[in-house]
């Protein structure tokens, strides 16, 4: 009885303790935003993570400046609001930024304001490429003892807590508000990378002239990338089990998916996919 | 008897008003059933109400999909 008693107030206090997590991690956005100057120019490059953002934030960052590379983080002339907010920085730097800024974001489509007119470039990529990725990045970044099973389990199971690859697109792809979005796949990118950055100019008026092209080619090419990755990878965060920090500019690969998803997985995707993704999916 | 005729015509007219709007309220909302799986969508969650039909109809179109209307999602 006793023991029992005392399993009621660890679980209790545990659940305090989450909840309070979640409601300081809050706060600490709130805080954040309430100092962070909103700007109708500010262009955002949204995405679920492990879908291409930093590449079209190199491609972006190309057409729109003189492409010099010499940053020493993509954060510096590309920044992730949120993220910042989470570690409990302050917006300052970013808010001294020149416009447009070229913010990142992995946001829930209900924090944008809906009003608001920005451009916003939706980056998205097939899910099954997107679970073996994140997989890979947690488990380089976070946990190495992470499966994949459980990594899946954490972002595809439409009843768990927290960001939800079907949820996410979903509510992107409905954009019910009607923000002014341009889609663009990482498999388009991939294979139409001319015209899918073509797009992307078009939609910020920019007249894509070869030497542009060019440099966009260069600098968002996945040598150059890899080769500078201390320029685009994640910060380390300071946590308990060993990782990896070299790996966030993994392979970039289409399809590796089967090597990893087993029968029930890959049904169970489907079904969602088909159920909340598929009806939505931009149309080309 | 006449003014007795008027109020119930005028009664009736309320009910059917409100069972016409309780009706079109009812379709706000569709809950589905695919796969031993459920899921709830709501007209607020689309740009309009054309995007909720269009998506209504797809989802009867998928095999085994159950679809019922309902006020609300819970």
């Amino acid at each position: 009885m006793q023991k029992s008693i005392l399993v009621f107030i660890i679980e209790w206090v545990s659940k305090i303790q989450k909840n309070l997590g979640v409601a300081l991690r809050e706060l600490r956005r709130h805080l954040y935003f309430y100092d962070f100057e909103v700007r109708k120019d500010d262009i955002y490059i949204v995405s679920f993570p492990k879908s291409g953002t930093t590449w079209v934030q190199v491609i972006l960052y190309n057409l729109l400046t003189e492409g010099n590379m010499d940053f020493n983080h993509i954060y510096d002339v590309s920044p992730w609001p949120s993220n910042q907010a989470f570690n409990g920085e302050s917006p300052e730097k970013i808010n001294q930024m020149p416009s447009p800024r070229i913010l990142k974001s992995h946001d829930s489509y209900d924090r944008f304001d809906e009003k608001a007119r920005n451009k916003i470039i939706f980056v998205y990529r097939d899910g099954k490429d997107v679970a073996v990725s994140l997989y890979h990045h947690n488990k380089d970044y976070l946990d190495s003892n992470l499966t994949f099973d459980s990594n899946f389990e954490s972002y595809f199971m439409i009843d768990k807590k927290g960001i939800n690859y079907f949820k996410f697109m979903n509510t992107w792809f409905l954009n019910k508000n009607k923000l002014n979005i341009l889609y663009i796949s990482y498999e388009d990118l991939k294979s139409n990378f001319d015209s899918t950055v073509q797009k992307i100019a078009v939609f910020f008026n920019v007249d894509l002239t070869e030497p542009i092209l060019s440099r966009v080619k260069q600098h968002s090419s996945f040598d150059f990338m890899k080769k500078n990755e201390s320029k685009f990878g994640e910060i380390p965060p300071n946590l308990k089990s060993p990782q990896v920090f070299d790996n966030f500019i993994r392979k970039g690969e289409v399809g590796a998916f089967s090597n990893y998803m087993n029968d029930e997985q890959l049904k169970y995707y489907t079904k969602y996919y088909k159920l909340m993704v598929e009806p939505f999916k931009p149309k080309n | 008897m006449k003014k007795r005729n008027i109020v119930a015509v005028l009664f009736t007219a309320v009910l059917v008003a409100t069972g016409i709007s309780s009706c079109k309220k009812n379709k706000d909302c569709i809950s589905y059933t695919y796969d031993g799986d459920t899921g709830c969508v709501c007209v607020s969650d689309f740009p309009n109400r054309e995007a909720f039909d269009a998506y209504v109809t797809y989802l009867k179109s998928i095999d085994g999909v159950k679809v019922t209307y309902t006020s609300e999602c819970k």
